[in-house]
């Protein structure tokens, strides 16, 4: 049965179903990130940063 | 009509078809679980023996977590449009390489992607044969370092058959007892040889400072690398953009580099009792912590590398889907097993493991740099979902016959430039200061990232920017 289904249709018609529900208006996309997210990653990054330079001089040794 | 359904499931869940906010599975620990299962491998203790050789305890720690963080922060952001769209990193990439592009370079990168599970195969069998001998058991590594290998590649492709829901399952008991078993080994090193004598053991490689630091910051970056490609294939089964970021860029930006880290200081434990910098933790968790020891190690070794088997095969096999959606999901991890398989017995990319991670890193390098630019500042996180899925009437992404010129100049000449003018990794030759400060593989990302936003700042805007009339589904 499975061997019948033309599968390339198939993988098409669904994309095109899926994607039409995306764009309704009534569709509830997941929850978005928040600016706490953006500190965070920028934090980690900048501390990151500090520890290296302080490597790379030879302050940590 | 059941089979029509079943079919649409599996190519939901395994393929490339988008996924509804309501049909997510995943929240932050099953994110955060499956991805550090799929992290935490014997690689893992190989990088950090190879790194303490170079470094002293205090710096070994801020090269590998401080490296591993900036990169995955970094190249995870894209998350957030895998988590809100429910797709992945490649179906954006159609959007940055052209259609045709991403069929290729998805195809090319997972082949080299499937060289890490070449070599965790590997060191499974060596592992394996290793521990068996401290029960005594010899067993000739020629013959049976294969064969175990094979094994390990064969049970890793049956998790992976099982999709997510398995990986999900086996992830929550696996790495659970996994995170646990590595905190105690790094207890117990520290409790083997006192971290006075740890923190004491001076680089064993001569050189200057920096020229070592950045040597081992060329492997920390190709490591956080080399998860780039993968990392952004299963948050898409996650309920939000937060979770699917954090349960993804911890596992790979803190957990795999806390197992580095172990491997490191095995390493400096091992020097300090044997002085001998040892690399294999079957051997170095028998030698420092006894042959009862032993169990744990194979706990270890054998589920991590069993696991990592079985995501890193849903994983590449869903990339290589992306570029050719129509193939099967089950030929095509049975066709991987069978590939993976031929590159452990065969053997070269573990005998060339430092080179090996630095190419890859440097095609994977510019794909990092022009995703982030791209979502963020080009194409200011909207995409033409209906092009990027080749709908009727939406060609915004065929570009040149299928290929984005631009995207693809960019990414050779980032990798060409690096590898004649920064640092080859072939050699090992340091080719320009320029390596002293970002390293070849940080090169690659930022050249990419640089050159693909100065485009976008050129005529050539035109053509990069061909979506921006057909931006239904924001």
């Amino acid at each position: 049965m499975a061997d019948k289904i033309d599968i390339g249709k198939l993988i098409d018609e669904e994309t095109e179903k899926r994607l039409a529900i995306m764009q309704s208006p009534d569709y509830e996309f997941p929850k978005k990130a928040g600016t706490a997210d953006w500190v965070f990653i920028c934090l980690g990054i900048v501390i990151s940063i500090i520890l290296i330079v302080l490597c790379m001089t030879g302050v940590i040794v | 009509m059941s089979s029509k359904t079943d079919y649409i499931v599996q190519e939901t869940v395994t393929g490339v078809v988008p996924m509804l906010n309501k049909e997510r599975k995943y929240n932050f620990w099953d994110l955060f679980l499956s991805t550090s299962g799929f992290s935490i491998a014997t690689w893992c203790y190989t990088q950090g023996a190879y790194m303490a050789e170079y470094l002293s305890f205090k710096q070994l720690l801020i090269n590998i977590f401080c490296f591993n963080i900036i990169w995955i922060f970094i190249e995870c952001i894209p998350i957030f449009f895998a988590v809100r769209y429910g797709i992945d990193l490649w179906v954006w990439l159609r959007s940055v390489l052209g259609i045709k592009g991403v069929a290729i370079f998805a195809t090319v990168i997972s082949m080299a992607n499937f060289g890490w599970y070449g070599v965790d195969a590997q060191l499974f069998g060596s592992s394996m044969i290793n521990l068996l001998r401290g029960f005594g058991i010899d067993l000739p590594m020629d013959i049976w370092k294969p064969i175990l290998g094979v094994g390990c590649v064969i049970l890793g492709t049956l998790i992976a058959l099982g999709g997510p829901e398995i990986i999900k399952w086996t992830s929550r008991v696996l790495v659970t007892a996994l995170l646990i078993v590595g905190a105690v080994v790094v207890v117990l090193c520290f409790t083997s040889v006192p971290l006075a004598d740890i923190a004491a053991v001076q680089p064993h490689i001569e050189g200057s400072n920096l020229v070592r630091f950045m040597t081992s910051a060329e492997g920390s970056c190709a490591f956080a690398f080399s998860w780039s490609t993968q990392a952004l294939v299963i948050p898409r089964l996650c309920k939000s953009e937060s979770k699917g970021y954090w349960g993804t860029s911890l596992a790979y930006g803190v957990v795999a580099p806390f197992f580095v880290a172990a491997g490191g200081i095995m390493a400096y434990a091992m020097f300090v009792k044997t002085g001998v910098f040892e690399s294999d933790p079957t051997n170095m968790l028998a030698t420092l912590c006894g042959p009862g020891f032993s169990l744990l190690s194979l706990l270890m070794v054998a589920f991590a590398n069993i696991g990592t088997q079985g995501i890193g095969s849903y994983v590449n096999c869903m990339i290589i889907k992306s570029g050719l959606p129509k193939l099967n999901y089950k030929l095509l991890v049975w066709l991987a097993a069978v590939y993976v398989s031929i590159l452990t017995i065969w053997g070269w990319v573990m005998d060339s493991f430092g080179s090996f991670i630095s190419m890859a890193a440097y095609i994977q390098g510019p794909i990092i740099g022009m995703t982030v630019v791209d979502y963020l500042i080009v194409k200011k996180r909207k995409l033409s979902l209906k092009s990027a899925f080749f709908m009727k009437g939406h060609d915004a992404y065929r570009f040149t016959g299928g290929f984005n010129l631009v995207g693809l100049s960019i990414l050779v000449i980032s990798f060409v430039t690096c590898i004649l003018f920064v640092y080859n990794p072939l050699t090992g030759d340091i080719l320009s200061p320029v390596f002293l400060v970002l390293t070849g593989s940080g090169y690659t990302a930022i050249c990419g990232g640089l050159l693909y936003w100065i485009a976008s700042l050129t005529p050539l805007k035109k053509y990069m920017l061909r979506d921006r009339n057909d931006l239904e589904i924001v």
